[in-house]
């Protein structure tokens, strides 16, 4: 009888605990968004010409791409007939997470869209598991500087097909053929100008 | 609170034992025969229920004998597959017989044997069923597809694994889905977000069109949706059914096991138990596979049922669980490719045939627990007891970084429920029912999903009290109602936040209270035996849900922006319905028409604002308040015109409109008109050919500019469809085959959310073989 009412005692307690768990809500807990970063920074390096390979100097121009979607500086400046480093690196709480996408490379890939054509030239310097592009490591090899300035659009792409034909042109403005969906996309102007000659104060 | 209600119980239990009889004088002979008020022949098979309580189904014979009854008023309400209920009200004083006649609901009887089931609906609703043929062909596919078989019920769906019930306009939260008497709880606030129930479970479905707020409670501002299995069966021994469906578009296959049986030697008692299986692989239009569109669904339910003269108590659990693949092609990072897709009007790759389900996708387990017992107090008062308890796991997948096999929303709702309500008779033809609800509910996100849930956890509960009447009467029946709601909600989360060019999470907490006064007034007028005319007046509402209140934040899945109010009112709505039904030999016809005024209506409107981030940049929408109507008709007539031919047509029209900014609203369903031509071969029903052609206008109820692209053109469907009877030793074998899109058509459904990315399915073609033991 001492049993019974033992058990009794017990299976009250546990199914007024599961009936009061089951009425009140969890305190909620702060996620850290995975899929989230807080900016990226575009590295330009110059990289000097030694016959058959290149040497990366100090001269290195930055542009930063903001939580808000913004570029700073909106422009910069590229010397026309000399090549760059562009090395991309992406931030979340002051940490270069740039691993995180390269370990997926096979479903990651940069597309640089210049609005006019002609002017530079970009070589895809790192590659995924199938020998596949990715885009944080390349070069810019400036091809024109005549009159102007444009548009340069950076795409990182996400869970596209990268055997697709729409992905294997570096500049191919309609990247979305191959599928998948954007991760990050910043936009800025570049200024080619002509041999070391460059006065800022043009612009 | 529980003196109250046992006080509350007493006053109406007193009010009743005055005109109460003693049950020991209960020994009258009531004989009756059923016809088919049409051809004046006898219909076999139908259940009888007296006061409430089932007395007997005749499977073998259309007469009926008791010599239990009691002398006093009987309300006789008669049941039977592909005919309307009716309810017959006598006074009976000595031994008696009656003729009891049914008509044809709508369509071919079906020859497949589906139990007759309780006396839920009351008669001045309006009201469609899915018919019989309609619901075995429905087996095997979606709820929503299922009810779409009802003029005036249309889908909005999401690809094609995800289907929402459409009534007359409006769907998700102003709609009420009552499964198996308990009001289904999952997340229904999303669009992309389906009922979380097996349309093989289903003995009936039957769509409420007016508003019915008062017995249901609030959210049935639309109308209500009722599930209600067969009833459980009284012959001793087991008994069971086996259904494979098998269909060629997405190559799948469904396995459905009923078995259900009555002890002998437990007196009383009865128990079902039904399990489905299915698995489907991606879905084919016309000219290409969606890659990524399969599902695979497991559910299960089981009943034990116990009755005595007095009391009749049941058990139920179900358990729905499944995984719907999200079309990959409609996976958007931003505006940028929404709009490049939809100049591209479908998908950049063909795609190809796989049974894998990758993400994004969709796994929910929705878990049901029911309590119900009913005692007859006396020979004309009933108390009904019915408590639900519910736990739906939503848990969505998306394409990330790392993580995918990480639930990017993992919510768990739970909400216990509890009905009671008490129902009397008097001599004088008045039913009453008076009742109280209650709910309480929890949502809780489940830690660990690295990424800010879109809704925040909460606590919500709710109290109702409702009084309705009802006058039946020969040749009309008069009803009105009442109902007083109250409804809390405590909410608490985490939202985004930018601060100083890092995303934080920021804690917010919201506390709304709202109270809600509902009436209803409607009646039916029995004109003759072939005519009912049926009206309906009625007021719902619906309290703001937590995503309309508390949403900031990106919603990758529409690319948008979406900000809530935390200070939205609750929706009111007025609705007025009025329905024809005339039945005779050749021709039925079902029509109906309405006005809904809603005052608040919640609707998003674009902000003119974009929202720029790093993914690029996002149009933003905000939750606001209007005033809305919705005015339409829905239309149903089948006339068989020869004796082996028949012809049906069946149309729906809704206008909608926000009538304070004078916009039209988004998402409502085009107008639409089927017909079909059927033959039963032979003069048989059961070996029939039926083709069919379906066409939905372009809607043209749209604001130029107000979505990202403009409403797909209209387009025509052909169907065909045929069906016959195999004698097998001592049982039948019945074969069914559907061909879908007959012609391969490649077409876009304006109802489709996923209509920017891709096309409808292409044929079909589905074989389903039933076999009952």
């Amino acid at each position: 009888m001492k049993t019974l009412s033992r058990n009794i005692l017990a299976a009250i307690i546990i199914g007024s605990t599961l009936f009061l768990n089951a009425c009140k809500k969890d305190n909620p807990v702060p996620e850290v968004n995975q899929e989230e970063f807080d900016g990226a920074v575009f590295n330009f390096i110059e990289l000097e010409g030694h016959d058959d390979h290149f040497h990366e100097t100090t001269d290195t121009t930055k542009v930063i791409l903001k939580a808000d979607g913004s570029a700073s500086p909106s422009h910069m400046h590229l010397t026309e007939g000399h090549t760059y480093k562009l090395l991309i690196n992406i931030f979340k709480n002051n940490r270069i997470i740039n691993q995180e996408f390269i370990d997926e490379g096979d479903i990651h890939q940069f597309f640089f869209i210049p609005s006019k054509p002609d002017y530079i030239k970009y070589t895809y310097l790192d590659r995924d598991k199938n020998d596949r592009p990715i885009g944080f490591v390349g070069n810019v090899e400036v091809l024109k500087a005549d009159n102007g300035a444009f548009d340069f659009k950076v795409v990182l792409r996400h869970g596209l097909n990268k055997a697709h034909s729409a992905a294997q042109a570096w500049d191919n403005a309609n990247y979305s053929q191959a599928g998948g969906a954007t991760d990050m996309e910043a936009e800025f102007e570049i200024h080619p100008s002509e041999h070391d000659g460059h006065d800022h104060e043009d612009h | 609170m529980l003196q109250r209600l046992l006080l509350f119980i007493a006053i109406l239990n007193l009010a009743n034992t005055a005109m109460a009889l003693p049950l020991d004088s209960c020994n009258l002979i009531f004989k009756g025969t059923v016809i088919d008020g049409n051809t004046n022949t006898l219909l076999k098979g139908a259940t009888i229920i007296i006061n409430g309580q089932i007395k007997a189904s005749s499977p073998e014979f259309a007469e009926f004998t008791f010599n239990d009854i009691c002398p006093g008023l009987l309300i006789i309400k008669v049941t039977t597959p592909g005919y309307a209920d009716t309810d017959t009200v006598i006074n009976i004083t000595s031994a008696r017989q009656v003729i009891i006649k049914l008509y044809a609901s709508s369509k071919n009887l079906s020859e497949v044997q589906i139990s007759a089931s309780r006396p839920h609906v009351h008669n001045t609703a309006i009201s469609s069923q899915v018919s019989n043929t309609d619901l075995q062909q429905a087996r095997g596919s979606l709820l929503a597809e299922a009810l779409a078989n009802i003029p005036g019920v249309n889908m909005l769906r999401t690809g094609t694994g995800i289907a929402k019930p459409v009534i007359q306009g409006l769907h998700s939260n102003h709609l009420l889905t009552l499964n198996n008497g308990i009001r289904q709880e999952g997340q229904q606030w999303g669009a992309e977000h389906g009922p979380e129930i097996d349309p093989f479970i289903a003995g009936r479905l039957t769509v409420l069109k007016g508003a019915e707020a008062i017995r249901f409670g609030p959210e049935a501002v639309g109308g209500v949706i009722l599930v209600e299995p067969a009833e459980l069966p009284q012959k001793k021994g087991i008994q069971g059914g086996v259904n494979l469906v098998g269909g060629t578009n997405g190559r799948y296959g469904v396995a459905s096991l009923m078995l259900e049986g009555a002890p002998g030697k437990l007196k009383g008692f009865a128990w079902r138990v039904i399990a489905t299986k299915k698995r489907s692989g991606n879905i084919q239009t016309a000219d290409y596979y969606m890659n990524n569109t399969g599902t695979d669904e497991l559910s299960f339910a089981a009943t034990l049922g116990h009755k005595t003269k007095r009391l009749e108590t049941e058990l139920y659990y179900s358990r729905f669980n499944t995984s719907i693949g999200i079309f990959n092609g409609a996976h958007i990072g931003n505006v940028t490719d929404l709009t490049d897709r939809i100049a591209n009007g479908r998908p950049f790759e063909n795609g190809t045939f796989s049974y894998a389900i990758g993400v994004p996708r969709q796994n929910i387990v929705h878990n049901l627990f029911k309590f119900k017992a009913g005692y007859q107090l006396n020979p004309v008062s009933r108390l009904n007891v019915i408590y639900g308890l519910q736990r739906n796991n939503r848990q969505e997948y998306d394409l990330r970084r790392k993580i995918s096999e990480t639930p990017s929303l993992d919510l768990v709702l739970t909400t216990q429920t509890l009905d009671i309500n008490f129902e009397t008779f008097s001599t004088n033809g008045w039913k009453t029912t008076a009742g109280l609800s209650g709910l309480l509910q929890v949502n809780n996100s489940v830690p660990g999903t690295l990424a800010t849930p879109l809704v925040p956890n909460f606590d919500s509960y709710g109290a109702g009290g409702y009084l309705v009447a009802r006058l039946i009467r020969n040749s009309y029946e008069l009803e009105g109602g009442i109902r007083f709601d109250h409804k809390g909600l405590s909410a608490a989360g985490y939202r985004n936040e930018i601060i100083d060019g890092t995303t934080n999470q920021v804690f917010y907490t919201g506390n709304r209270k709202f109270n809600n006064i509902t009436a209803s007034v409607g009646g039916v007028l029995h004109i003759n035996d072939h005519l009912d005319i049926r009206t309906n007046v009625g007021s719902a509402w619906r309290p703001p849900v937590v995503s309309e209140l508390y949403s900031d934040g990106l919603h990758h899945g529409t690319a948008a922006y979406e900000r809530g109010n935390s200070m939205l009112t609750a929706e009111k709505s007025y609705k007025w319905i009025t329905s024809v039904d005339f039945n005779k030999q050749k021709v039925q016809i079902q029509a109906s028409a309405y006005v809904n005024l809603i005052y608040d209506y919640i609707y998003l409107q674009p902000s003119n604002q974009l929202y720029e981030s790093l993914r690029g940049v996002f149009p933003t929408f905000d939750y606001k308040q209007t005033d809305a109507t919705f005015a339409g008709a829905d239309f149903l007539m089948t006339y068989n015109f020869l004796p082996a031919f028949g012809y049906e047509l069946k149309g729906s029209a809704v206008r909608a409109r926000d009538i304070k900014n004078q916009l039209y609203l988004p998402w409502i369903p085009a107008d639409r008109v089927e017909n079909s031509i059927s033959w039963n071969i032979g003069g048989k029903p059961e070996n029939f050919i039926k083709l069919g052609y379906q066409f939905v206008a372009k809607q043209t109820q749209y604001n130029a500019g107000s979505d990202y692209a403009a409403p797909p053109p209209a387009y025509h469907l052909l169907n065909v469809n045929a069906g016959t009877k195999i004698r097998l030793p001592n049982r039948y074998l019945n074969l069914n085959c559907t061909i879908n899109n007959l012609t391969n058509k490649l077409y876009k459904d304006y109802m489709n959310r996923f209509r920017y990315y891709a096309h409808e399915m292409g044929i079909n073609f589905i074989l389903r073989a039933s076999y009952n033991f």
